[in-house]
């Protein structure tokens, strides 16, 4: 009886991870992908710029 | 009880299969996204003088609007309407394409949102943001 | 006119008050001769009060509301001090949607007596550096006001009512058009810089304006909304318009003639010089008639035309000009109103005879004469010169125009003069049979189609392409100097407004092989970004001349490939499935060392130069059995294999055979799309030179 007491919740934890990471927006990734293409877009950088080719 | 930490561990790891998932990168590198990618790279050039001279401002909605045309010369005024068009075209292109990219078309309003907190962050000093109580200037 | 008549003095009429009450009662003749009565019941009566003020001589009016349409004045003050001078006050001034408050005017003289009213020397507050002076006479029923200032402006009117009816006339000098802003209705563009000369002249009777004559010279003026989109600046020009009521209608002719300045009207930008208008109409409050214009627009000619207009809507209208110049006229008026797009980035030159008709929301014929006209991309991916024709096009009717053309260009290939036939029935273009002679070679084109359904462009065509030297297309089209013939069979191409769709295979001869395409579909196709999709064979290409092209080395023998589900993205590889392998049969199969040296070098740096380390550098030829390559392109990274069978770890590319006899194995099977592309550009680029030896 206890054993069932402590499978359920965490079949349904299991259960509910599953659904919930189905729908899940990897804000933290989508921002970080953001920031690069907003870098490159403004051509902003922390690094020194690219030298440029001289003829 | 040997039982329950099958269980427990069986879980485990299927929460950390999981979260190796939910922490994937988003893949950007496409050619669709390097086309848009490019475009606006290459506008921007154009652009950023207006950006600065407050002629052209951003929205909270990820896109750029023509705040104040009159500070910009006649003869120019309808490239600064096209290229804030063409920009925004490009800025609609790209989230869909980031989403459609991911296999998940209905991101695409979240991308939205994602990149027009960056936008705006990313902006600099002086440049003009159009938020819900009119234009502010970063 | 009306717009002081809605106060009755005549309750307030009281003998008693002596001297003043003659002006009062002049007052009210004043008001009754301005035709105020038939308006009276829609004003709001208003109050008036008389005091005497702590002066013993000075005494002040006060008239609490005026209110009439388009009119409102509230708090009216107006002030007599015993100096003959006064005051008058508008605490709230409303004239069209627009607020005054607080306006004030003091006259340094002031009279009032039975003949006349006058105000001299007066200063306005909103105004200060301008002197006011106005009058009226009450016996002939005229006025006169004067606006003059330091600077040399001048606003002067006269005006004269009587029982026969009204006139007016204002002149300007120098009259600064900022000062209109505060009169015109706020949405529309208001002046904000520049002066305005010459007169108006209006006249009227109790029915309202029978006629109206203004000259007037804009001088530097400049306007705009607040949007900025409707704006100009330093306009320097004449407008003359004159209008006679006739019945209900008006009756109206005018002229502009612009001489300097520029405007930005979204999306035309026009700049001044030697634009002018002339036209004349009637309108009758309902619909709006130009019943003949001639408009001239510098570096394109002469048009005249006509139009009915009703709220804004374009009822019917003609237009026609001749000789116009192309370039300018599409450059300047129709390129602003292209989205982007292949149109929106060409240009136009030559000469066009236009003249076109427009009734029922259509246009309903157009006549076209082309004199040496073109078209060309400025991306240059196309062009059609020298093209001359007679096209009389009807909404409604068959018709048939001849196309002559002297000569373009596709995708920087040449094309040679031509002549088309199209057949023409309405918005149904269709080109039975056309021919385009490309280098040594010709495309024809079967059933080409053009036709609008649901509001989008669609077309096919079917067609097939004569031998053209590949060594000629390819110089002229930029591609690396390719060998053989290009010649090939066009099945149906069609487009439906998004999608450009080959129905069955699309084949072509090259390299003294075939390429066969099949399921070719471009998506997207003239929006940002085209997808093109699709299914190429290719069978027996001559490894020789491929090798050649591409400075890899020279390798001898017949290839065969397979390219399965392609997708092109932006004309970038975004996925397909590759296969290159040998064909089969008897043929001479012979690769060389540098051939070798490049494969190898594909798989990385290293692998070549343990070639140039061991014997084989000794050869220059080697035999081989087969060869084979694969590749799997799925996000940017393409998973190569060998010839198939060999499935562990490592792959087979060149299976040897004979003596002296060379096999490569690949390693990686893993590698970057985009460090693979690099490879093979460092290789055959290095490869030029030791080619030409």
């Amino acid at each position: 009886m206890r054993k069932i007491g402590m499978v359920l919740p965490v079949a349904a934890l299991a259960l509910s991870a599953c659904v919930t990471i189905n729908i899940y927006f990897p804000a933290a990734a989508a921002e970080k992908v953001a920031d690069k293409i907003i870098e490159e877009v403004w051509q902003q950088s922390d690094k020194p710029a690219t030298v440029k080719e001289t003829k | 009880m040997k039982n329950l930490l099958k269980n427990l561990l069986a879980l485990l790891a299927l929460l950390a299969a999981f979260n190796v998932y939910a922490a994937a990168d988003i893949e950007v590198n496409t050619p669709g996204v390097n086309a848009i990618k490019n475009s606006m790279q290459a506008r921007h050039g154009q652009l950023s003088a207006y950006y600065a001279s407050g002629a052209v401002g951003l929205t909270m909605d990820g896109m750029i609007a023509v705040r104040d045309a009159g500070s910009v010369p006649l003869a120019a005024r309808q490239a600064v309407n096209a290229l804030v068009a063409a920009e925004n075209q490009d800025r609609s292109a790209l989230y869909a394409e980031i989403a459609n990219a991911n296999g998940h078309p209905e991101w695409q309003a979240e991308i939205r949102s994602t990149f027009a907190q960056r936008w705006v962050q990313h902006a600099q000093r002086g440049w003009w943001v159009l938020s819900n109580d009119g234009w502010k200037q970063k | 006119m009306n717009k002081f008549g809605c106060v009755d003095f005549s309750s307030l009429y009281n003998p008693l008050v002596g001297s003043q009450s003659v002006s009062l009662y002049s007052m009210r003749h004043l008001i009754r001769v301005s035709h105020c009565k038939k308006i009276l019941s829609r004003c709001l009566l208003g109050m008036l009060l008389l005091s005497t003020t702590a002066g013993a001589a000075d005494f002040s009016l006060s008239v609490a509301d005026v209110d009439a349409p388009a009119f409102s004045a509230r708090g009216i003050r107006l002030v007599l001090p015993a100096d003959g001078s006064a005051d008058l006050q508008i605490a709230n001034l409303k004239l069209q949607q627009r607020e005054f408050r607080n306006l004030r005017v003091r006259c340094g003289g002031f009279t009032l007596s039975s003949a006349q009213m006058s105000c001299r020397n007066g200063r306005l507050d909103a105004i200060p550096d301008a002197k006011l002076d106005f009058s009226y006479d009450f016996t002939g029923q005229r006025w006169q006001l004067a606006l003059v200032t330091a600077g040399g402006e001048s606003w002067q009117a006269e005006g004269q009512a009587g029982e026969r009816g009204w006139q007016v006339l204002a002149q300007l000098r120098n009259a600064q058009g900022k000062r209109l802003s505060s009169l015109l209705p706020a949405g529309m563009p208001l002046p904000t810089q520049g002066a305005l000369n010459g007169t108006v002249r209006a006249s009227g009777n109790a029915s309202g304006m029978q006629a109206v004559d203004a000259d007037l010279q804009l001088a530097e003026l400049g306007f705009s909304d607040t949007s900025g989109l409707h704006a100009a600046e330093k306009l320097r020009g004449d407008i003359k318009l004159t209008a006679k009521r006739k019945g209900v209608a008006w009756d109206w002719q005018g002229s502009v003639a612009w001489q300097s300045g520029e405007m930005f009207w979204q999306p035309l930008y026009l700049s001044g010089g030697n634009h002018a208008l002339s036209a004349s109409g009637r309108y009758d409050g309902k619909s709006f008639e130009i019943a003949q214009a001639v408009l001239d627009l510098p570096e394109v000619g002469r048009m005249q035309f006509s139009a009915s207009l009703q709220q804004g809507r374009l009822l019917q209208g003609a237009l026609r000009g001749d000789k116009l110049i192309l370039t300018k006229l599409f450059e300047s008026y129709a390129r602003p109103f292209l989205a982007k797009g292949a149109l929106a980035e060409a240009a136009l030159y030559g000469r066009a005879d236009v003249e076109v008709q427009y009734r029922n929301d259509a246009v309903q014929s157009l006549r076209l004469g082309l004199h040496d006209a073109g078209i060309a991309d400025t991306a240059q991916r196309f062009a059609l010169l020298g093209v001359n024709s007679e096209i009389d096009w009807r909404a409604d009717e068959t018709r048939t125009a001849r196309i002559d053309f002297a000569g373009g260009a596709l995708l920087g290939v040449p094309l040679q003069a031509g002549q088309w036939t199209v057949n023409m029935k309405g918005l149904d273009f269709s080109v039975p049979q056309a021919e385009l002679a490309i280098l040594d070679g010709k495309l024809e084109l079967r059933n080409l189609h053009l036709y609008q359904q649901a509001d989008a462009w669609r077309w096919e065509f079917a067609g097939s392409l004569s031998p053209i030297s590949m060594e000629q297309f390819s110089e002229a089209a930029g591609l690396p100097g390719m060998l053989g013939k290009l010649a090939g069979r066009i099945p149906r191409v069609s487009y439906d407004g998004n999608e450009i769709n080959v129905d069955g295979a699309l084949l072509f001869n090259v390299f003294d092989g075939t390429v066969v395409a099949t399921h070719l579909k471009l998506a997207n196709a003239f929006g940002r970004s085209p997808q093109l999709s699709g299914d190429l064979a290719m069978r027996n290409l001559d490894l020789d001349l491929l090798t050649r092209t591409f400075s890899f080395g020279n390798m001898q023998g017949r290839l065969d490939g397979d390219v399965n589900n392609l997708q092109l993205q932006d004309w970038q590889p975004s996925r397909f499935d590759v296969y290159l392998y040998s064909s089969a049969g008897n043929y001479p199969r012979k690769i060389s060392q540098r051939a070798v040296q490049n494969i190898s070098a594909l798989g990385g740096a290293g692998a070549a130069a343990a070639i140039q380390r061991s014997y084989l550098r000794f050869f220059e030829n080697f035999g081989y059995e087969r060869i084979g390559w694969s590749c799997v392109l799925r996000n940017g990274v393409c998973s190569m294999g060998g010839i198939e069978g060999t499935n562990s770890g490592t792959y087979t590319l060149i299976k040897g055979r004979g003596i002296p006899a060379i096999s490569v194995m690949g390693y990686n099977r893993n590698v970057s799309w985009r460090e693979l592309l690099t490879r093979l550009k460092r290789v055959t680029q290095n490869n030029v030179k030791p080619i030409i030896n």
